[in-house]
């Protein structure tokens, strides 16, 4: 899902929406005057209470996941999973029928489950994620209380009317794991007991028969009016985790109650959906239209969908939508863009064609080039750096300006966006949103990392991949403000230049508390605000460090082996961290554990450089752990000059410190950054022109960048120069708000 | 509706009128200088240091670098936050100063230069009431009333969006808000108050009713002459807000090339003194030329206030 720094700006319906986690970062408190300071953030809401997450009570399947796990091979290396097309883990057939009126579906289910493991498996356990709305009691409408303060506002369930292994009845046998001892709670996670063991190679045919009751406008799942967007919508099998797959102990069920933050996880598989509905819905889902069928009289029509390949499957219906379709293809722009941007041969830079589907409102409908042009810079660029996107089809969907509660989603092959009537060419908030939910078909959907545990894999690396795309499709831009409605291009308005979309995720996470380090479980954050700053933009900020760290081609060569390897398969944080190492050919291990496994921030500082005089020099020599000294033999008897570097912030960070005399000489040094202080004592005839710490300006995630360097000659021209500029555009913008042009 | 005053020679009464009543437009710059210096010396001190030791890029090509501000914005995130109850506090004050100086300016076109300025100036006050109310209710209704018309006509986009067309459209509607804001303002106070001398005669209990009938009716009046000369008015605001907006952006781009906050700040009184020059000129435009005779002047004020000394003049602007 893409959670950002956006107001919505069209009307949802109040109590209805989903609070928007773009508000987090904005101050309660915004300086009304001086406009460049509404960017302010004055605090963050403390959106979670101390008690421990609900999750981590009830939940005994998951694997501990908060400490790092030690490196294991990739699974299918190890030949644990295997996520073939030719066999896959699962398979679905479902058949369903939409209620329109009564807001329901019944459905009929047969699920093939394949046991690839070398594990016997005694019992199955199924995601039964409609029941997240059944009552205020689930984990979900817990959770949603604890981190937007409101209940559930409507419900929903998913009631099993049937069900039967291998032809024989079992609906008695099923028992909810996370329910408490009074039988009431979270009924997301069903168990259910087999008869037989399932041995290795065998397999299971599970039939249901249900019928869910949709919630309106809430939960990325449901209807509003006569717009349905349905996902979570089946009983869906958890993933079978043989003993030391993304290091896990022992053999199990990763099978997770739907969390308000995180749902996804699951095996590939096969799916035919076939969905019977009346006629004059438009319907947009995963995977590829195999057959639409008429009824006799025309009122109802039913269409088949079928994918391979996907671990879940999401669709919607609406009369409203107008229906687009265009097929993405290389143009000889593109093979010279590859070239020239990308460094691709003609044959490099090769990408399948792909069938791009967007339902769109029709008062939207002259925007319809900036959805394909997005979705076409997507395909390209995420096809020549980590590989070409393998799927027939991309759907995009524009839902009503009323369904704020299900938007801004991704599922295989289908993405639900937001887009807006006022959206002035220079805010690519809408780029953004496509670009987003489309990185998320390549980390989550082909690279399916498991979101409940790790979310930072999935969010973070879209985040960051996202932002990569935009600045290489769109440059520079603008940051837009969203004020009653209307994108306002404040930066801009105030005198800033356009600016690199990196610098945007600096805005959004820098100012957050941090408190948690990246690496947790989507439940295991202090607050919404923590989870959101680290898993989104904190996570991205740290992959842009790592970017910067090891190079931009070798960052590329990371991600395009890291899809490659395991696209299609389950990694955890060590499959990661073992293709850096191993492309890089550095230990990296240091750097995961400075910035993705520890909390807290960075900020280096120099302090003004002391000259001592040479009687000075005596006193000083303090012991050697204060002062770690520097003598240059052949400047003994000239001046000493004391350099110190402090580190303002909790965590440590490798640095260069560069100290540059009036002479032109530059002397450098490398600290390793522990400690709260550094100092050291240079011996030079010539006077210290100034001293910087990053000199290459590579930390990225130094808070405070501006005291990174002192220099000896204050300058007085530059705060004066930028502080007229602040205040002429501050005339300007004041006198147009009091009502003079 | 008799024959109006014609566009160049509008143009010129109010040129005419900025000058004529310069202290009001003078009074207007430095409120907006004071403010505005009051504004940003807390944030010259924070920057001076910030940067007078540093080295970090500032300027970049097209305009301030925002990656410093990121860092700068939350540096100094505390001392930022405190300072907000000043600045609200100075944001209303240079409204409030804006709003007084231009009714005041308003009083002075009616009064004449020959007005104590003592009495302009509370005429301004009491005047800056219903303008401010007036202002407050067009600016609202356009701010929340456009998303809904935009979401009627979506071709129609925010007047900050980047294709000129776009631009030039939002500009337009909003350049239609301040000449509809104007003519209501002036049919209600120039003509009606003085047309129908009857208000005077209106029993002080049923005023009251009149009052709620007499915006309806310049609201009409106002359409009226715009329907009845459709380019007259917005004509005249659009130039006078190109010129504004040529000011504007060549002073930023003196401002840019390291020119003095000095020069600037003509740049700025000559923009303060367009914007007035434009009431002068809409003044003079909407002012029917049959009633601009001296001899067609009111005898007094509607409200009571001290009669207009301006008949002397002879200056239609003045009336």
């Amino acid at each position: 899902m893409l959670l950002r720094h956006r107001e919505p700006t069209e009307t949802g319906r109040p109590g209805t929406t989903r609070p928007e986690p773009g508000r987090r970062m904005f101050p309660k408190s915004v300086v009304p005057l001086l406009l460049l300071l509404a960017l302010i953030p004055t605090g963050c809401s403390e959106w979670f209470t101390s008690t421990p997450p609900a999750d981590q009570a009830s939940d005994t399947t998951q694997p501990e996941s908060t400490t790092p796990a030690p490196m294991v091979p990739p699974v299918a290396e190890s030949g644990d999973l295997s996520e073939s097309s030719a066999d896959p883990v699962v398979q679905y057939d479902i058949q369903v029928q939409l209620d329109p009126d009564a807001k329901s579906l019944h459905g009929h289910q047969t699920l093939i489950y394949t046991n690839h493991s070398p594990d016997i498996i005694e019992e199955l356990q199924f995601h039964l994620y409609m029941n997240a709305f059944k009552d205020q009691h689930s984990i979900y409408a817990r959770e949603t209380r604890q981190i937007f303060g409101v209940g559930l506002p409507s419900y929903g369930s998913i009631a099993l009317d049937d069900v039967a292994v291998n032809g024989r009845q079992a609906l008695s046998r099923i028992t909810y794991p996370h329910q408490n001892q009074e039988g009431t709670g979270d009924e997301t996670v069903a168990t259910l007991p087999l008869d037989q063991p399932l041995f290795p190679g065998e397999q299971v045919s599970v039939f249901f028969d249900f019928t869910v009751k949709l919630p309106e406008n809430t939960g990325r799942s449901g209807y509003i009016d006569d717009f349905f967007f349905i996902a979570q919508w089946f009983p869906k099998i958890g993933v079978w985790e043989p003993a030391g797959h993304r290091g896990r102990q022992e053999s199990g069920w990763n099978c997770h109650p739907h969390h308000a933050l995180s749902e996804f996880y699951a095996d590939f598989g096969r799916y035919r959906i076939t969905m019977t509905l009346p006629s004059e819905y438009v319907v947009g889902a995963t995977g590829i239209k195999a057959a639409e069928q008429l009824s006799e009289d025309g009122t109802q029509k039913t269409l088949t969908y079928i994918q391979d390949r996907v671990h879940d499957f999401a669709w919607t219906a609406w009369p409203g939508f107008e229906v687009v379709e265009r097929v993405f293809s290389l143009d000889e722009a593109d093979y010279r863009e590859a070239e020239e941007r990308f460094g691709l041969s003609h044959e490099q830079a090769q990408l399948p064609p792909t069938r791009m589907i967007l339902l769109i409102r029709p008062e939207h409908r002259d925007q319809t080039d900036r959805h394909f042009q997005a979705l076409r810079e997507g395909i390209k660029w995420f096809g020549w750096k980590l590989g070409p996107y393998p799927y027939e089809s991309m759907t995009m969907v524009d839902p009503p300006r009323e369904a704020t509660g299900l938007e801004m989603m991704e599922y295989p092959t289908l993405v639900s966006l937001s887009t807006h009537w006022w959206q002035p060419e220079g805010y690519r908030d809408l780029e953004d949103l496509i670009l987003h939910e489309f990185a998320h078909q390549y980390f989550q959907s082909m690279i399916a990392t498991n979101e409940f545990e790790d979310p930072w894999l999935d969010e973070g690396f879209v985040t960051y991949t996202c932002l990569r795309a935009l600045d290489v499709a769109y440059g520079r831009q603008h940051y837009y403000r969203v004020i009653k409605q209307a994108p306002v291009p404040l930066t801009r308005l105030m005198g800033f230049a356009a600016f690199p979309p990196v610098e945007q995720a600096r805005y959004s996470f820098l100012p957050g508390k941090r408190v948690d380090p990246i690496h947790l479980p989507a439940w295991g954050f202090n607050s919404g605000d923590s989870y959101y700053g680290n898993v989104y933009e904190g996570a991205a900020l740290t992959l842009f460090q790592l970017e910067r760290e090891l190079g931009e081609p070798v960052m590329d060569e990371v991600l395009r082996t890291y899809f490659e390897r395991w696209s299609f398969k389950h990694p955890g944080i060590d499959a990661f961290r073992a293709i850096v190492n191993e492309v890089s050919g550095r230990d990296m291990n240091w750097f995961f554990d400075a910035l993705i496994f520890s909390h807290g921030f960075i900020d280096y500082a120099v302090m003004p450089v002391r000259s001592l005089e040479p009687s000075e020099i005596e006193i000083s020599t303090e012991s050697d752990d204060e002062i770690r000294e520097e003598t240059e033999p052949e400047f003994d008897s000239f001046e000493a000059h004391l350099i110190e570097v402090r580190n303002l912030g909790t965590q440590a960070y490798p640095v260069t410190i560069e100290v540059r005399f009036t002479d032109g000489e530059v002397v450098r040094r490398d600290w390793d950054g522990t400690g709260s202080w550094h100092r050291f004592r240079l011996q030079h005839p010539h006077a210290v022109e100034s001293v910087s710490v990053d000199p290459e300006n590579k930390l990225i995630l130094d808070f405070h960048r501006a005291n990174n360097t002192w220099r000896a000659k204050p300058d007085q021209v530059t705060p004066r120069a930028v502080s007229l500029t602040l205040s002429t555009r501050l005339q300007h913008l004041l006198q147009i708000l009091s009502g003079a042009f | 509706m008799s024959r109006s005053m014609p566009m160049p020679k509008a143009f010129l009464q109010g040129f005419r009128a900025s000058f004529v009543h310069a202290p009001w437009v003078l009074f207007k710059w430095l409120i907006n200088v004071a403010i505005s210096a009051l504004c940003l010396l807390p944030i010259y001190q924070l920057l001076r240091r910030d940067l007078e030791h540093g080295v970090v890029q500032v300027r970049e090509e097209g305009g301030l670098s925002f990656a410093y501000f990121v860092d700068f914005l939350f540096a100094y995130s505390r001392e930022l936050s405190i300072l907000d109850l000043a600045w609200m506090t100075l944001l209303g004050l240079f409204a409030l100063g804006n709003l007084v100086t231009t009714a005041g300016f308003l009083s002075a076109l009616e009064r004449g230069r020959q007005a104590p300025f003592g009495d302009v100036l509370a005429a301004g006050v009491f005047r800056a009431i219903p303008l401010g109310l007036l202002a407050a209710i067009i600016g609202s209704v356009l701010f929340y009333g456009y998303p809904f018309i935009a979401s009627a006509f979506p071709w129609i986009d925010w007047p900050y969006a980047d294709g000129p067309w776009q631009y030039g459209f939002g500009l337009g509607l909003a350049l239609l808000g301040i000449c509809l804001a104007s003519l209501i303002y002036d049919y209600a106070r120039i003509f009606l108050f003085r047309t129908w001398t009857f208000e005077q005669d209106i029993p002080g209990p049923v005023r009251p009713l009149w009052w709620l009938v007499k915006p309806l009716l310049a609201l009409t009046h106002a359409f009226v002459f715009i329907a009845t000369h459709p380019l007259k008015a917005p004509a005249l605001w659009s130039i006078f807000a190109l010129l504004s907006a040529a000011l504007v952006m060549a002073s930023q781009r003196l401002l840019d090339t390291g020119i003095g906050w000095g020069i600037v700040q003509v740049l700025i009184l000559a923009r303060i003194a367009t914007s007035t020059s434009a009431l002068g000129a809409q003044r003079a435009l909407t002012l029917p030329v049959a009633d601009a005779a001296p001899e067609a002047a009111p005898t007094k004020e509607p409200t009571g206030a001290k009669p207009a000394e301006s008949a002397t003049t002879g200056d239609p602007l003045t009336e």
